[in-house]
């Protein structure tokens, strides 16, 4: 069966940062049960060998198994259903993995994959980067490759409405369509381009859902308890491409609750973070 | 015109972070027989906009590994940040910061960096790389 036939053009995209913690099952089922092709981990405690045997040991007839794309970047793990030649790398760090992703008769996709310094450690980790680096090398990369269709998902260690995610140096990633529509802005003479970010719709989600992916209580005066540091950005050319409603933060997996009696990620029975799902038509 | 100035002034032996940058890329080059290379990027914080942590007057290098054969791969492997009296410079590999005195210690620091580990299991992949399409 050819790749273009199984994946009838929708690529599915599961990211879960797995805060150093093995829950096989649950990993297994969350990855099948949402038919992820691609499968994204930051603080990811498998090797390489661990992780194709978990997803691909009752793999469908007919299903592509799970390779491991060559990847150098120690703070990801990525596991695709698709070939690791059609998955290339272009540039990465210990923080990030920027690579194509190159189906026959399909444009190709640009897909950032990233864990962000964590603000505990910002002291020292100050000199790594800063979201405007990251975005920097994005638009480097785009003007390489020659286009803007840009995918941006992992752990920012930052929310939504952080200068690092808004700012035009930084990620410039805005809530509003019709704004991301305008593609790109100019600010003090220099264009930027925009990300659209549509994990705000968390903050004003009625149905039930934890708003956000994980949550941190601190003894200050100002505290936010649920941050959404994990994110998926695109950028507006894919906007026709995204299926808003199949983005999703979940907190079941399989009738397993990811939830602890306070509703809050329950690290005893998987990470702290909660993983985030989507999918683009390809 | 009584000149004040003394003899040495224009001598000096001290050598920039990205001069030694540069050289250490080029010797990567002639070591893997330019299966691996390295490139030097710079930037300044006084060209810098919002998101960069760069202060005016500061200057960062980021020491790229390349594998040219690899559809262009790069890596970035660390960053060595100074103001522009180019000592003391702060270098960041491998999620730790060290503070670099002088020339002296910044080859030391250099050394370190290119025998870790860390240095030599990304190099060989991308050597491994490269040669898999040869061998088969």
């Amino acid at each position: 069966m050819s790749s273009k036939a199984y994946f009838g053009g929708m690529v599915r995209f599961l990211f879960w940062n797995l805060n150093r913690k093995k829950f096989p099952e649950i990993l297994r089922r969350a990855v099948h049960d949402h038919s992820a092709d691609i499968v994204i981990l930051a603080e990811s405690p498998w090797s390489d060998a661990q992780l194709l045997w978990l997803l691909n040991a009752d793999a469908a007839p007919a299903t592509p198994v799970f390779q491991l794309p060559f990847t150098n970047c120690k703070r990801i793990q990525i596991v695709s259903r698709f070939s690791p030649n059609s998955f290339p790398p272009r540039l990465e760090s210990d923080y990030f993995t920027m690579r194509s992703l190159v189906l026959p008769e399909r444009e190709e996709l640009l897909l950032v994959c990233l864990h962000l310094p964590s603000k505990l450690y910002a002291s020292d980790d100050r000199l790594a980067l800063s979201a405007g680096d990251v975005s920097r090398r994005i638009r480097e990369l785009e003007a390489t490759v020659r286009h803007e269709r840009t995918v941006v998902v992992g752990d920012f260690n930052l929310n939504p409405f952080e200068a690092g995610m808004i700012a035009v140096g930084a990620f410039h990633a805005t809530r509003a369509l019709d704004v991301a529509r305008r593609h790109r802005r100019v600010v003090n003479g220099t264009t930027y381009p925009f990300f659209y970010n549509p994990m705000w719709q968390l903050y004003t989600a009625s149905n039930g859902a934890p708003p956000g992916t994980y949550y941190y209580e601190q003894s200050e005066q100002v505290a936010h308890f649920w941050h959404v540091f994990d994110q998926v950005l695109i950028r507006p050319s894919l906007l026709p491409r995204f299926d808003h409603r199949a983005l999703q933060v979940l907190h079941e997996v399989v009738g397993v609750s990811l939830l602890d009696g306070k509703g809050r990620p329950d690290p005893a029975i998987a990470s702290d973070h909660l993983p985030l799902t989507f999918q683009l038509e390809f | 015109m009584k000149d004040l100035w003394p003899d040495d002034i224009a001598t000096t032996r001290m050598r920039v972070p990205v001069s030694i940058l540069r050289e250490q890329a080029s010797a990567l080059k002639n070591k893997t027989k330019g299966l691996v290379t390295a490139e030097v990027l710079s930037r300044s914080g006084s060209s810098s906009v919002y998101g960069s942590d760069l202060d005016d007057g500061e200057l960062e290098h980021h020491f790229v590994i390349c594998a040219p054969t690899l559809d262009g791969y790069r890596y970035d492997l660390f960053s060595v940040r100074h103001d522009d009296l180019s000592y003391p410079a702060t270098g960041h590999f491998n999620a730790v910061t060290e503070e670099i005195p002088d020339e002296a210690h910044f080859e030391s620091w250099l050394r370190g960096v290119f025998r870790h580990e860390r240095t030599k299991r990304i190099i060989h992949s991308l050597i491994a790389q490269v040669s898999e399409p040869i061998a088969s």
